[in-house]
């Protein structure tokens, strides 16, 4: 993710985006500079990528707005799909092992049950928020690298 | 909640270490307007900078020409692997053109055995930056496994309303 810093010069944050049903979420501190950066200028581009251990690297580039959400529009009932893998790192639902035993074949699974709760705590309290990246621009980079 | 920032930095020889251990990085840069770009590119680390290469025809190259100041990351998620395996770095500053006298052998010779990552089949010249590590930002997250060991999944579920 590309924000401007105070200075104006660019910087880059590695994240995890969730996504879902053509939209985009970003989950970080509001104390972070990523979050500042986008609150005195939500100009965004976004660089999606295989995983850094795949030789055939393919990325996409995504350029737009952030749009910030409130911890009531984050923790919505009825918020999207994408809000609701965004709010929960992907685990919303999942308390126990047995909800979704697929999900941890990576991960120890009360470590990551515990992030994930703490997660909802963190965005309830307005620790973490969500930022939605609203695109303008979408194109695989190698079509537009020479544009 | 405490920041874990401070706890999940790496060391210099850590920071060395990763940057020899990898040869993408992704490069951030700045339009003529100020919107960001981002693109990707081959590096390598050679005494306490990194050397990456553009295509010259490229939004990246045409951008630093403008504006030279860049962001460079490097990142290591394997597919197969845990969040507390994510590592990475990101390097701030200059973009510095390295050619002639100013670019030793060595990294001329690494780079042109690189492909680029976009486009791999094109040929492997362009303009070769370098950017130091005086400004950057590092972490490991294998260095905040077990944070939360003091405090019960049930507790922590309970507080956050979930069960």
């Amino acid at each position: 993710m590309v924000t401007r810093r105070k200075d104006g010069s660019p910087t880059c944050h590695p994240m995890a985006r969730f996504y879902a049903d053509g939209e985009m979420y970003l989950n970080m501190y509001a104390t972070s500079a990523k979050h500042r950066n986008l609150s005195r200028d939500p100009r965004i581009a976004c660089l999606v990528t295989t995983e850094s251990d795949d030789p055939n690297f393919r990325a996409v580039i995504i350029r737009g707005t952030a749009r910030y959400l409130t911890p009531e529009q984050t923790l919505a009932p009825d918020a999207s799909t994408a809000v609701r893998l965004a709010r929960g790192i992907g685990m919303e639902g999942v308390t126990k092992v047995e909800d979704a035993p697929e999900k941890f074949a990576t991960e120890e699974p009360e470590d990551w049950l515990k992030r994930a709760a703490i997660m909802v705590e963190r965005i309830r309290d307005g620790v973490r928020v969500l930022w939605e990246v609203v695109p303008h621009e979408v194109a695989w980079l190698d079509d537009v690298r020479r544009s | 909640m405490p920041r874990e920032h401070a706890d999940i930095k790496m060391t210099p020889e850590e920071l060395r270490a990763f940057l020899h251990s990898d040869n993408r990085l992704v490069v951030a840069t700045l339009d003529a307007d100020g919107a960001g770009w981002v693109d990707a590119a081959v590096f390598t680390f050679f005494d306490d900078r990194v050397y990456f290469r553009l295509p010259v025809d490229s939004r990246s190259f045409r951008n630093i020409q403008g504006d030279a100041r860049v962001c460079c990351v490097v990142e290591s998620k394997p597919a197969a692997s845990s969040y507390y395996d994510i590592r990475g770095a990101m390097l701030h500053g200059v973009a510095a053109a390295t050619e002639g006298e100013n670019l030793p052998a060595a990294i001329a010779e690494a780079l042109a055995a690189l492909p680029d990552p976009v486009t791999p089949d094109s040929p492997r010249d362009g303009q070769i930056f370098s950017i130091g590590l005086e400004d950057h930002t590092s972490f490991m997250f294998a260095k905040i496994k077990y944070r939360y060991e003091d405090r019960a999944l049930k507790s922590i579920q309970a507080d956050a309303g979930l069960v």
